[in-house]
């Protein structure tokens, strides 16, 4: 339970931060946070204590921003781009990254290399199941009846 | 209206749109949207760097080209301009009135300086932590965001050529962490140069590049997802170069 609490708080703070950077309104700022905050938080109840997060939990955490950002943007009257660029931000494949560059330096390259595809292969992840949740959501959106006025 | 003054709206509120890192297709669709509905027909070519117009109304055919030279994200203003895409197409306002809004939104603020920078620094701090650093070196990353923040403010103001400030960012990244380790070896230098550098990585040109593809925006697509591995290899590229230096220069060993 304290893990989930610090996760969530790190995870909140981890989108907020990227958020002001990227100038997002003050009004969004909270929600976007709880996007990114609740993302990484289902991902990591996949598996709670594993040192990286999987290529599994990073899809789930992306299907999660991805389906709030496209609720919250219909809800708010704002793109769905504003919350889902900063709630992906905590799912990055950081330790991935990490383990690539410090493999490398060290001049061990049948062990970076694997790290570099997994890492790789994570990036794709998230942009893949962001691409996922926006075709079923334009699907969805082409079924339903327009107004008339349109 | 004039054609020539709707088309004006149409370009600005694109060029606008395209600046501050909306997708391809949302610059199109907000385009046509402008021009329908004062009642011209329309045809929209955007790519990452330049929009095409072609308008046709009672005074024949008429084109308009812009190029983009620069490109950043602006969550609040890309979110200003599709209230106000909605509101031209819901109630057709005057020029005069859709000029001053669309100056108002260029004009908004952003936040300051300082927050900035502190947000940098949060941000490297909380990802050192999430990426299982300890207390120590989370700090260290929290310094470094700040000098990667202040650099980016510095890169921002003077446009010299794109991607230099990835490759300053990864530079100045790879060399601190390294130079702090020398002084306490107990940090670990890799964790803190994939902290420091998040800030910079380019989460939004990439899932631009994929909504692009999605849409059937194949050309645009293609060219963000280029310009997002660009980036990323061009940070590697600083960071790397910087700990080569470090290490011919014998300051680390």
């Amino acid at each position: 339970m304290i893990l989930f609490l610090k996760s969530f708080i790190l995870a909140f703070a981890g989108s907020v931060s990227p958020a002001i950077v990227l100038n997002i309104e003050k009004r969004l700022l909270h929600w976007a946070g709880l996007g990114g905050a609740l993302g990484y938080c289902i991902a990591l109840a996949i598996d709670p204590f594993s040192g990286a997060l999987s290529v599994a939990q990073i899809f789930t955490g992306t299907v999660t921003v991805g389906i709030y950002s496209e609720l919250m943007a219909r809800r708010l009257k704002a793109p769905a781009t504003v919350f889902c660029v900063p709630g992906i931000i905590p799912l990055v494949p950081g330790v991935s990254a990490y383990q690539t560059m410090q493999s490398l330096v060290a001049d061990n390259l049948q062990e970076a290399s694997a790290y570099a595809v997994n890492t790789i292969f994570k990036a794709f992840t998230i942009a893949f199941g962001i691409m996922i949740v926006s075709a079923v959501f334009r699907f969805i959106g082409k079924i339903k009846i327009k107004p008339p006025d349109h | 209206m004039e054609q020539g003054k709707i088309l004006d709206i149409a370009i600005k509120a694109g060029t606008l749109l395209l600046r501050f890192g909306a997708e391809t297709y949302r610059v199109e669709d907000t385009i046509t949207r402008i021009c329908n509905s004062y009642g011209l027909t329309c045809e929209a070519f955007v790519l990452p760097t330049g929009i095409i117009v072609s308008v046709e109304g009672k005074n024949g055919i008429s084109s308009i080209c812009k190029r983009i030279s620069s490109r950043t994200v602006d969550l609040t203003r890309i979110s200003y301009l599709n209230d106000l895409s909605r509101k031209i197409a819901r109630e057709a306002p005057e020029y005069d009135e859709v000029i001053k809004e669309l100056n108002r939104i260029s004009e908004l603020k952003r936040y300051s300086n300082s927050t900035i920078i502190a947000c940098c620094a949060l941000t490297a701090f909380v990802f050192v932590t999430l990426f299982g650093g300890s207390f120590a070196e989370a700090l260290t990353a929290f310094f470094i965001g700040a000098v990667l923040g202040l650099l980016r403010l510095v890169f921002s103001k003077s446009i010299s050529f794109p991607f230099i400030e990835y490759f300053a960012g990864g530079f100045v990244a790879g060399i601190l962490s390294w130079l702090i380790n020398s002084f306490a070896p107990q940090i670990n230098p890799y964790i803190i140069i994939i902290g420091a550098v998040l800030n910079m990585l380019p989460g939004v040109a990439l899932t631009n590049g994929i909504r692009d593809l999605l849409h059937g925006d194949i050309v645009s697509g293609l060219a963000r997802i280029g310009e997002a591995l660009m980036v990323v290899a061009v940070i590697a590229a600083g960071t790397g170069i910087g700990l080569t230096l470090l290490f011919l220069g014998g300051a680390v060993r």
